[in-house]
C-alpha cells in the first residue's frame, strides 16, 4: 500500500468542519478521483495531503512515512494560474529538480536533460524557451505536470488537472494521467467536477460533501443515488459498446 | 531538430556570458573615467602618471596633494559609490523576487527608516558622524527588520502581505521618531546635518567609511549569489515553493538577512539613497530576462556603474554638491514611470 490516510480531520474554525475522519488507501498505480461540490474541501484536502495544511487529527503516510515529511516522493501539480515573474517554460520545469539540489546549488546540465525528457513525456517539447506567461491555459497545466514529473514522484496530486482546458485538451491531459499510472506505477489523486472522467481512469472515487464522505470503487461509488445525494442532480448510466468493451457514461437528466 | 535545439541553448549561454561581459567592461571605465573628474583639478596625463606609478609603486615628487585627492578621495569614494550601488540593487532584486511583487524595494522591512533614525539619534547624541552614529544606525536597521519580523511572527502567518504591513508600519514609526529627533534638534547645527545626511550623499564619505562598510556589503551580496537560483523557487511563493518539496523557510530568512545587512550598511554610509534598488533590477530584468540566476548578477554590476555616474554627475555638475538622493529620485523616478507604462502595455 503507497498512501494511507487514517482518520483524517481539518477545519480552519473548529465550529465548522471541513474535513472529518477520511479514511483511505490508494495502490501503486492507482488513480482516485476526489469529487465534491464547490467549496467542500477537496482543495483542502490535497494541501494536507501535501502536508501544507496539517491534519487537525489524524494521519497521512505514504511508504509508512507522514506525507508532510515525505514530500521528496510526492508530485503536486497546482491548477493553473499566472506566475509574478514570466520564467521560460524550460526553467519552470527544473524548478521540479529543486528538492533534490543542496542549498546553494543551481541545477546543472544533468537536471535540464531530467526537465527535457518531462516536457517530451507530456508533449510540449516545442515550446519549451517560451515564457509561462504567453501560454495558453492548457500548455501551463502541461508545464505543471512536468515540472512535477521531473521530481520523479511515486505519487501525483492533481487539482482539477482538466478544468479550464477545451475538451480535446481535457482528454489529452488525462490520457497522460492513465499511462503515466498504468505504465510508470504512479499513484494519482485528483480533484475533478466531471464524473465521467472519473468512471474514465480513475480507479477509485472519493466523495466528499459537508462532513460525511464516501471511498470505494468508482463504479460502486459514482451511482445515480449518489450523484443525486452529493450534488442534487438527476442522472442515468448508460452503457456504450466499444471493441467488445462496456463503456458507462452519465448522463445528466434535469435539463431534458 | 534536435541539432538545432542544441544549437540555440549554446547560443544563449554565450549572449549571457557577451552581456556579462559587456556590463562588467563598462563598469570598469566608468569608474576609470570617473577618477578624471573633480573639484580639485588635475590634467589628464597627471591621473594617468599617478595611476601608472601607484601601480608599479613609485611615487612622483611634488604631487603629494594630487595624489592624495586620487587615492585618499576619489578612490574611496567611487568604491564606496560601487558598493552602495551593486549592494542596493542586488538586495532589491533578492527582495523583489521573495515577495513576488516587482515593486518592492530594499526598503520594504523597514530597514531604511530604522537606520536613518539610528543615524539621527547619533548625530543629535554626539553632533557628529562619528562611529557611534555608524553604530547606532547599522544597529537600528537590524532592530527594525527583527521588529518587522517578529510583527510577521505574531500573526503567525509568513504571507508576503503581512511582511509588507509590518514594513509599513515599522517605517512609520520611525519615520515619526526621526521627526521627533529633528524638532529637538540644535538648529544651527545638528538639523541641516541630518536633513543633508536623510537626502543621501556620498560627499563626506572617506578611506575609513569604506574600511566599515566593505565587509557586511560583500557578505551580504556573497550570500544573495550564492542563494541566486533558489530565489526562483521562493519567487513563486510559499505554498508552491512548499509543494515543490523544499522547505523555503530557511532561504527567505536568509535572503532577508543578507539584504538587510546590505541595506543598513548602505544607509550608514550614505544616508538614505532611494529609487536605486528599485529601479535597477527592471532593468537588468530587460536586458537578462527573470531567472534570478543571471539577474542578480546582473543588477549588481549595473547597479554599482549606475551609481557611480550619478555620483559623478553630482560631484561634477555644480560648485555646491548636490545630494545624491535626489538626483537618483529625479533620474529614477521618471524613468520607473516610463517603464512601468511600458509593463501595463505588455500584460
Amino acid at each position: 500500500m503507497l498512501l494511507r490516510v487514517e482518520k483524517g480531520s481539518f477545519y480552519y474554525t473548529s465550529d465548522t468542519p471541513i474535513l472529518q475522519d477520511i479514511t483511505l488507501s490508494l495502490e501503486k498505480g492507482e488513480v482516485i478521483a476526489v469529487m465534491g461540490p464547490n467549496g467542500i474541501g477537496k482543495t483542502t484536502f490535497l494541501k494536507c495531503l501535501m502536508g501544507i495544511y496539517k491534519w487537525k487529527s489524524g494521519h497521512s503516510l505514504i511508504d509508512g512515512k507522514d506525507t508532510g515529511n515525505a514530500r521528496k516522493q510526492i508530485g503536486y501539480v497546482p491548477q493553473a494560474h499566472r506566475f509574478s515573474f514570466p520564467y521560460s517554460v524550460r526553467d519552470m520545469v527544473v524548478f521540479g529538480r529543486a528538492k533534490y539540489l543542496p542549498a546553494f546549488a543551481s541545477p546543472g546540465e544533468k537536471d535540464y536533460a531530467f526537465a527535457d525528457r518531462a516536457l517530451e513525456e507530456v508533449g510540449i517539447s516545442a515550446i519549451r524557451d517560451k515564457s509561462c506567461n504567453q501560454l495558453s491555459g492548457g500548455q501551463l497545466q502541461m508545464v505543471l505536470l512536468a515540472r512535477a514529473l521531473v521530481g520523479e514522484p511515486q505519487l501525483l496530486i492533481l487539482d482539477e488537472p482538466e478544468s479550464h482546458l477545451d475538451f480535446g485538451n481535457q482528454i489529452t491531459i488525462l490520457k497522460i494521467i492513465k499511462r503515466l499510472a498504468k505504465e510508470k506505477g504512479i499513484a494519482c489523486v485528483m480533484n475533478t467536477h466531471y464524473p465521467n472522467h472519473a468512471l474514465n481512469i480513475a480507479d477509485k472515487t472519493l466523495l466528499l460533501k459537508g462532513n460525511k464522505f464516501l471511498v470505494g470503487k468508482t463504479d460502486q461509488i459514482l451511482t445515480k443515488e449518489n450523484i443525486r445525494e452529493y450534488f442534487g442532480v438527476d442522472s442515468i448510466i448508460v452503457t456504450a459498446q466499444k471493441d467488445d468493451r462496456e463503456i458507462n457514461a452519465f448522463v445528466l437528466t434535469d435539463l431534458i | 531538430m534536435i541539432m538545432n535545439k542544441k544549437g540555440k541553448t549554446i547560443k544563449t549561454k554565450d549572449s549571457y556570458k557577451l552581456k556579462f561581459i559587456l556590463l562588467a567592461g563598462l563598469l570598469v571605465l566608468v569608474m576609470v573615467a570617473s577618477l578624471f573628474g573633480g573639484r580639485y583639478h588635475m590634467e589628464y596625463g597627471d591621473v594617468l602618471k599617478l595611476i601608472e606609478a601607484k601601480l608599479s609603486g613609485v611615487s612622483y615628487p611634488g604631487f603629494e596633494v594630487a595624489e592624495h585627492v586620487l587615492f585618499q578621495v576619489r578612490l574611496p569614494r567611487i568604491l564606496i559609490a560601487l558598493l552602495v550601488g551593486a549592494g542596493l540593487s542586488i538586495a532589491g532584486a533578492s527582495l523583489q523576487g521573495l515577495f513576488q511583487n516587482p515593486l518592492v524595494s530594499p526598503d520594504i522591512l523597514g530597514v531604511c527608516s530604522g537606520s536613518g533614525f539610528g543615524a539621527a539619534l547619533g548625530i543629535l547624541l554626539t553632533s557628529g558622524m562619528g562611529v557611534m552614529t555608524s553604530v547606532l544606525s547599522l544597529a537600528f536597521g537590524l532592530i527594525s527588520m527583527f521588529l518587522t519580523l517578529f510583527m510577521v511572527r505574531a500573526k503567525g502567518q509568513a504571507q508576503t502581505m503581512s511582511y509588507i504591513l509590518s514594513g509599513i508600519i515599522v517605517t512609520s514609526v520611525f519615520s515619526a521618531l526621526t521627526s521627533l529627533i529633528k524638532y529637538v534638534a540644535d538648529v544651527n547645527d545638528q538639523l541641516p546635518t541630518i536633513t543633508f545626511w536623510l537626502m543621501g550623499s556620498f560627499a563626506n564619505t572617506e578611506f575609513n567609511d569604506l574600511k566599515i562598510i566593505i565587509l557586511p556589503i560583500v557578505i551580504g551580496i556573497a550570500g544573495l549569489l550564492l542563494l541566486r537560483w533558489q530565489l526562483n523557487i521562493l519567487s513563486l511563493g510559499e505554498e508552491e515553493a512548499y509543494s515543490l518539496g523544499v522547505n523555503p523557510q530557511a532561504a527567505r530568512i536568509a535572503v532577508i538577512l543578507f539584504s538587510t545587512i546590505i541595506t543598513a550598511a548602505c544607509v550608514m554610509v550614505s544616508g538614505i539613497v532611494g529609487w536605486v534598488g528599485l529601479v535597477i533590477p527592471h532593468i537588468s530584468r530587460r536586458i537578462m530576462g527573470v531567472n534570478h540566476k543571471a539577474l542578480l548578477p546582473a543588477s549588481m554590476l549595473l547597479g554599482g556603474t549606475f551609481m557611480v555616474i550619478v555620483d559623478s554627475v553630482a560631484r561634477n555638475l555644480t560648485a555646491a554638491e548636490i545630494p545624491i538622493g535626489i538626483l537618483t529620485a529625479l533620474i529614477g523616478a521618471p524613468f520607473f514611470a516610463l517603464i512601468y507604462n511600458r509593463m501595463k502595455g505588455e500584460s
